[in-house]
């Protein structure tokens, strides 16, 4: 075979046009690489090798970042494509029933394909229609998807009895595509003021408040901001971690959608905070409609000196930039989000450095997640304190909280911490679905623990992780004896193997080998010798994984284990 | 400094040290897989956890920075479960279907297997998940079912080679290496150095020749025969066969680098066109007269030793006593040892008596040689290789396509460019591809490098960015070269360079605001008529710029071939003695006249004395291509050839060819039946680097063994014996004996050779095998035995004292296009071939990948000419045409085409260069001529 020395330049008249609106740089390629598989249904190796080309990087590492994220396709695809959600939420509602009727439905025009969790857990089984939302879907009315039907989406508007809305509170109040809406509702306001104070004041008020992270760390707040602060270097960076993947997590959806401006004040507060003059959201891209308004209010914004230059005639200048990600579960964990961004494929980085020091462009950097930065600006105005006496002693605030599965009225609440998990069903969501009885939950999303009825009266806070419920981002799977533990945790770990990045060993083969074991405990075929083997693996999980995802495989694995052993039912 | 316990064992190491480097330089064994020492880390294995004191989780420890008082344990009871439990896992996705692969023994992999006694557990049956063999690369086996995704594959192709082949596609556990667009690697751009090869621990990337065969039972460490980077490698061997190439991490240049030719080019050794026997023409046997024809000599007949060095040494002695020594030429080999050239110019000054012996650097850098000489006192390259990558701001690649013809440094500069932010900047007619690596590409028309030169040092002084301390102390002529510089105004530059204003402003700026900056050159500056003065611009630049004497700057010409410099180091060039001591000069030629003084018995007197004397003549002898006319003349009787292929590689060779069949006699000692051979009368097998003992001289002075690894072929003998026997014979003949201190022809060893040239060659008298042997590394000068050599050159003070600034001016080459012949030719090489091609076309796969000759054309010019991408085209010029397929590319300007020069006959693209000579340096001007290009159906 002939060796091919000569470069020649690929070029795609699609791919130049999105270079020129993405920008020529290397954090471009998967912006570019989106745009022309969303023009054309798929990518190929001549558009892969032009946007290499066209952004100055290889074809392989293109194509490396192509193969890597699962809204873009390499193989020929349908104009149009419903995307069918086989998380454990949409599982446990009838998922398989749905897309077994799609596929025997079909349609010549569409492409059906499988998506991890699209975080519609309120609207289970629910789907992606091309860039729609669409849910809730049953067997016979999936096939109308074809013809345009999209289910009905939940009502936020009026917070149901006993919620205490803090961050949601101008839901419903506010139109969230006209900002003159919002700002008559007083958003900006604390921005405006905070702008005449030092930026100190702003992470003195969240230190004093007692923020933590609400994307499932708890790491404290204020205590980050600090450190992005601190960190040496003039340009920093403020990230808004929205690419909210954890299967039964959609509050940041909500937030987002319903009220986008509170979202840009508290990014705007966080970059007065520590010194930075970008922001940028990174959005999972399936949720399109959130990405649209969000663009909207900051076009909005800085056209009105909300955002933007020298705002409010401060001096501070903040300009926000809108970022699909493309499918990648992993992209939430925060190094590989800024992988991500930078234009590689989704894979966690070695820590130390950390984002504060060495995050975005190897710039201090703060992560936050969205109902984090949602936060921050009532505790900035209404004072740290105000926030510290609300919630628990070591969990202070509201959280909001998703409850799905087998209940009556899946949604979301925003309360105070240190609410219950039956308080949860009960009080919020209407109780268990007609004539079913609570057995487990999935506490946390699938990096969470299984847990079950003496859990239910436990306060739900950071701390309730020492009596094995983990909170994570606030979702909550609730289950009935339709399903057994071996089923669960089947749907969790396929959910962890698809979307394993397989950087590293344990969480690439890892995945793999304890599904196929549980799946033979769901065929009842396992075996005492399984028993010990998941055990192992779970311990090789969490001991070696390089990043947070592989290591957490480890926590539904061992609680599912330790709370329902009954359910393994060993064949030998 | 930190101090850490490993182990319960207090360690001192580095801040910013790992833990596994820490344990590293303790000794201490901690398991790796994705760890490499030259790449960087990426904690992907995770095979490599440690436990810290005080910390919950294991930890990878080749990512772990180590912390003051830290206590860590690398191998308690959990380690190991988890050790074997990510073994475990890999193996449950690790396929070998069984076949072996020579050159490796056990895996890294399989090692670790054995280590840890992990096995696939009972049930767990693993099926290939893809093709074997699935790559067409001819030179790297791919089979992903052996891959363990830890991309060392792809960080060496990155980080090493600078090629960026390979990536991780898919992804979690369809996560695979994948080479492009997941297509091959070759249409990747693969230039197959196998380093991801060399990096895999698992075989999954292998060399190809190696998988199937039996493992070689012993490896002898030595150096390339190719280009004059100089790497070292170990050859595998199985009974008398070269079975493979393993990096050898230790080697002084390269580590575990190397090209496509190096690693996988040795196939010509067992060639079935090794010369295995002498020959000679049956007219010589039989005392008849020289057939007439000029393209046929005649049979071969296959005689021992003693007949055809016999029959040699009469027909020598015979001219030698009819015309005289000056009836002789030599060509000694820039492929062979400095101990056979050390011997052939001995042997043509001192046996034969005459001046008249160079080499095939008078085709390649004679004219780096005179312009350095003229403008510091010596003529090699200044600086190191390394220091370069190391130590330069900014580097100048002026005519040399370094990625391709040097490619281990021209990787080692891609990587200071990806690594250091060097400024590159590149000076070529064509867009090689260093350029993509260069902060500017400057264009220049063939043959205007003086013009351009001029015009960035009017620039430079212009903006008072030259270096006035520098030239104050260590300079002469400044005041002269001014005028000169004043006339080369951007605009005058434009003209005649075709670079415009803007681009030479840039350029000046990058290499005068960046130093130290190095610059490098090889054929693009020297094969022309202006080569000498190209040279001396370059010098001026520097001395202008005071970059000359300190770490990362200097003048460096790269030196084509394995062993050019060391061949110009041993004096065969016709005005230099060994060392570069001159001819002219009236103390040396009198040590040479002493040290290899012969006495002849009186019987054997002849009239005139001097003939049997060592040649004391003041006068350089011929230059090859003078004594190629030479011999057409009569005027050069005899020519003695050690592995050169003037038929091939003289420009004009239509007209060299002509020059070899008129010569009375040639004896061409030889490895191939090469194009030359045809025209050779006797025919002395030599051998091959593999199968001698010796010393090769890398571009940057660096003196490296080679060693006798296997037997020559059939009774072919290493070329120092070959030379030293025919010397005695000669000798014996003519009643000669050697009676100088080192007269002697009697060496049993190369050992002893290079005693000799140390005794008589300052610039080596503290060289020796002894020394080499030991891992000494010696740059030359190595003045003394105690001397431990000199990387840099010109430090303090030039070999000539100060140095000179010559004021020379832009000259057009010899031949311009006209209606006739309206486009531009320039010659050069590709990286799969080397030379005039005798070793590379005789490997398969050097061939599989690079077949055929191919000429560069713009697409404009193809437009108009009709000439379609990998159409037939025919190439002709004023001496003669050639045959080629096309390649249309903007590598080349519209106006200029490109050839290489590794293919014979009618492909051969020396049948349309120009014998041009620079009037000091004789250099052909390969470079430049006059060409026109037709579609070959047309005719």
């Amino acid at each position: 075979m002939q060796a091919k020395m000569h470069h020649r330049r690929r070029t795609d008249a699609a791919v130049d046009a999105a270079v020129e609106k993405c920008g020529r740089a290397a954090g471009s390629l998967l912006p570019v690489l989106q745009t022309v598989d969303r023009q054309r249904g798929c990518l190929d190796s001549n558009v892969v090798a032009a946007a290499a080309d066209a952004l100055g990087t290889h074809e392989a590492h293109a194509f490396g970042v192509s193969s890597f994220y699962s809204m873009l396709s390499l193989q020929e695809r349908h104009e149009k494509v419903i995307r069918v959600c086989d998380g454990p939420v949409c599982m446990a509602c009838g998922g398989a029933d749905v897309r077994a009727a799609l596929d025997t439905a079909r349609n010549d025009g569409w492409t059906i394909e499988r998506t991890s969790c699209l975080g519609l857990c309120d609207r289970a089984p629910a789907a992606l229609v091309n860039l729609d939302a669409c849910g809730p879907l049953d067997a016979a009315k999936a096939p109308e998807t074809f013809d345009g039907f999209l289910g009905q989406a939940v009502d936020y508007t009026k917070p149901r009895p006993g919620e205490l809305r803090v961050k949601l509170a101008r839901v419903g109040l506010v139109n969230p595509g006209l900002l003159d809406c919002a700002v008559g509702a007083g958003a900006y306001d604390v921005l405006a003021e905070a702008l005449q104070r030092h930026g100190t004041d702003v992470i003195d008020r969240v230190t004093a408040s007692g923020l933590r992270g609400r994307g499932g760390a708890g790491f404290p707040t204020g205590q980050k901001l600090q450190l992005v602060a601190h960190a040496p270097g003039r340009e920093k960076y403020v990230i808004c971690n929205a690419d909210e993947s954890e299967p039964t997590g959609f509050k940041d959806r909500v937030l987002m959608e319903s009220d986008p401006h509170l979202l840009l004040e508290g990014m705007a507060l966080a970059a007065h905070a520590v010194g930075a003059a970008t922001g940028i959201i990174y959005i999972r891209g399936e949720n399109e409609h959130a990405a649209q308004l969000l663009e909207q209010a900051v076009s909005q914004a800085t056209e009105a000196g909300k955002l933007g230059d020298n705002i409010f005639g401060s001096g501070f200048s903040f300009h926000v930039h809108v970022h699909r990600g493309a499918g990648a579960y992993i992209c939430g964990e925060e190094t590989a989000l800024l992988e991500s961004l930078e234009g590689r494929r989704g894979e966690p980085r070695i820590r130390p450095p950390y984002p504060t020091t060495r995050g975005y462009m190897g710039r201090p950097t703060l992560v936050n997640n969205v109902e984090t930065l949602c936060a921050i600006p009532p505790i900035i105005a209404n004072g740290g304190e105000w926030y510290r006496a609300i919630g628990t002693s070591n969990s202070s605030g509201t959280k909001l909280f998703t409850i799905c599965g087998h209940v009556q009225r899946p949604g979301i609440v925003e309360v105070p911490f240190g609410v219950t998990l039956w308080q949860l069903i009960d009080d919020f969501a209407g109780g268990m679905r007609d004539g079913s009885h609570f057995k487990m939950a999935l506490a946390g999303g699938a990096a969470g623990t299984i847990v079950g009825a003496d859990a239910l009266n436990l306060p739900l806070d950071f701390e309730a992780k020492q009596h094995g419920v983990t909170i994570g981002s606030g979702g909550f799977l609730i289950l009935d004896d339709s399903v057994t533990a071996p089923q669960l945790l089947g749907w969790l770990l396929h959910f962890f193997e698809v979307e394993s990045c397989g950087k590293c060993t344990p969480c690439r083969e890892g995945t793999v080998a304890t599904r196929q074991i549980v799946e033979r405990f769901v065929r009842g075929e396992g075996r005492r010798r399984d028993l010990d083997d998941l055990r192992r693996l779970s311990r090789m999980l969490e001991q070696t994984s390089l990043c947070g995802l592989g290591q957490s495989v480890a926590w539904p694995i061992d609680s599912a284990l330790k709370n329902f052993p009954d359910d393994f039912v060993c064949a030998d | 400094m930190a101090t850490i316990g490993i182990n319960g064992r207090t360690i001192e190491v580095g801040d910013g040290t790992t833990v596994l480097d820490a344990a590293t330089a303790a000794g201490i064994t901690i398991p790796t897989l994705c760890h490499h020492k030259d790449l960087s880390p990426v904690g992907s294995c995770r095979l490599c956890l440690v436990e810290i004191d005080g910390e919950p989780d294991q930890i990878a420890a080749c990512t772990l920075p180590v912390r003051d008082g830290m206590a860590v344990q690398t191998e308690t009871p959990a380690l190991v479960e988890s050790r074997r439990a990510i073994l475990e896992m890999l193996l449950r996705n690790y396929h070998n279907a069984g076949y072996t692969h020579a050159d490796r023994g056990e895996t890294e992999f399989e090692g670790w297997l054995r280590h840890y006694d992990v096995r696939l557990p009972d049930g767990v049956e693993v099926k290939p998940r893809y093709d074997v063999d699935s790559d067409p690369n001819p030179f790297v086996w791919v089979d992903l079912n052996k891959c363990i995704l830890c991309t060392r594959c792809v960080r060496a192709c990155e980080e090493v080679q600078g090629r960026f082949v390979w990536s991780v596609g898919y992804r979690g556990h369809d996560a695979k290496i994948i080479a492009g667009t997941d297509s091959t690697m070759l249409d990747a751009r693969c230039e197959s150095c196998g380093a991801c090869a060399a990096y895999c621990p698992t075989g999954a990337l292998d060399d190809r020749a190696s998988v199937r065969t039996e493992p070689p039972d012993r490896s002898v460490t030595t150096t390339c025969p190719y280009c004059g980077v100089g790497c070292q490698f170990d050859l595998n061997l199985k009974a008398n066969r070269i079975v493979g190439v393993t990096s050898n991490p230790s080697a002084p240049v390269n580590g575990m680098s190397l090209c496509v030719k190096g690693r996988y080019g040795h196939e010509f050794v067992h060639h079935a066109d090794r010369v295995t026997s002498p020959r000679v023409r049956r007219w010589l046997l039989d005392g008849t007269a020289k057939p007439a024809s000029p393209e046929d000599r005649g049979d071969w007949i296959d005689v021992d030793w003693d007949t055809a060095l016999n029959l040699v040494a009469e027909r020598f002695a015979a001219i030698r006593a009819e015309s005289g020594p000056d009836s002789f030429g030599v060509l000694a080999s820039a492929k062979c040892t400095n101990e056979e050239n050390y011997l052939m110019q001995k042997f043509s000054r001192q046996v034969l008596g005459t001046h008249n012996v160079d080499h095939c650097a008078r085709l390649c850098h004679s004219s780096t040689v005179a312009g350095l000489a003229m403008a510091f006192g010596s003529g090699a390259m200044s600086n190191s290789m390394d220091d370069i990558v190391e130590h330069a701001e900014a580097i100048f690649i002026i005519g040399s396509n370094t990625t391709e013809q040097h490619p281990v440094f021209g990787a080692m500069i891609r990587q200071a460019v990806l690594r250091r932010g060097v400024k590159l900047v590149v000076a070529d007619p064509r867009a090689i591809d260093i350029t993509e690596f260069a902060a500017l590409h400057l264009r220049q028309r063939p043959g205007t490098d003086v013009a351009l030169i001029n015009g960035l040092m009017h620039l430079i002084v212009k903006h008072n960015w030259h270096d006035a301390d520098f030239i104050a102390q260590r300079c002469e002529g400044f005041d002269e070269l001014l005028p000169v510089l004043e006339k080369y105004t951007p605009d005058l530059v434009a003209r005649v360079t075709g670079i415009g204003a803007k681009q030479l402003e840039q350029a000046a700026q990058l290499l005068a605001q960046n130093k130290p900056l190095a610059v490098i050159w090889a054929m693009g500056i020297t094969q022309h008529t202006t080569g000498v003065i190209n040279v001396l611009s370059l010098a001026n630049l520097q001395m202008l710029l005071g970059n000359m004497g300190i770490p990362g700057g200097g003048v460096n010409p790269l030196r084509g071939q394995n062993n050019v410099q060391g061949a110009c180091d041993m004096g065969a060039l016709p005005n230099v003695y060994p060392g570069y001591q001159a001819v002219a000069d009236e103390a040396a030629a009198q040590k040479f006249a002493q040290a290899w003084l012969v006495r002849s018995e009186p019987m054997h007197r002849v009239a005139d004395d001097r003939t049997n004397a060592v040649t004391t003549s003041g006068k350089p002898g011929l230059t090859v291509t003078e004594m190629l006319d030479a011999g057409q003349r009569g005027d050069v009787r005899a020519l003695y050839i050690l592995g050169e292929d003037p038929a091939m590689t003289e420009p004009d060779s239509n007209h060299a060819r002509h020059c070899l069949a008129a010569t009375e006699l040639i004896v061409l000692q030889e490895i191939l039946h090469s194009e030359t051979a045809a025209y050779a009368d006797v025919l002395l097998p030599g051998a091959s680097f593999a199968e001698k003992d010796g010393s090769f001289t890398n571009t940057e002075r660096r003196v490296q063994l080679i060693r006798r690894a296997i037997d020559p072929p059939g009774i072919a003998r290493p070329d120092w014996q070959i030379t030293g026997d025919l010397a005695s014979r000669l000798f014996s003949l003519e009643g000669r004996q050697p009676a100088g201190t080192h007269a002697d022809w009697q060496f049993t060893d190369a050992a002893q050779i290079m005693d000799e040239i140390a005794a008589v060659t300052p610039s080596y008298a503290g060289v020796s095998h002894a020394r080499l042997e030991q891992g000494e590394r010696l740059q030359w000068p190595v003045p003394a035995l105690d001397h431990a050599g000199t990387p840099i050159l010109h430090v303090g003070r030039f070999t000539r004292g100060k140095g000179k600034f010559h004021a020379v001016e832009h000259l057009e080459a010899a031949e311009l296009p006209d209606e006739e012949y309206p486009l531009i030719l320039t010659t050069g090489r590709v990286i799969h071939h080397w030379h005039g091609g005798e070793l590379t076309r005789r490997s398969a796969a050097l061939l599989a990948a690079a077949p055929e000759s191919l000429v560069e054309i713009s697409p404009d010019d193809a437009t108009r000419l009709r000439i379609a991408d990998g159409g037939s085209i025919t190439v002709r010029s004023r001496r003669g045409e050639m045959q080629a397929c096309a390649v249309v590319t903007d590598r080349v300007a519209p106006g200029v085409i490109f050839g290489n020069f590794h293919f014979p006959g009618p492909a051969n693209v020396n049948n349309l260069t120009i014998a041009a000579l620079d009037p000091v340096a004789k250099i052909p001007e390969y470079k430049v001529c006059a060409v026109a290009i037709e579609s070959a159906s047309k005719r």
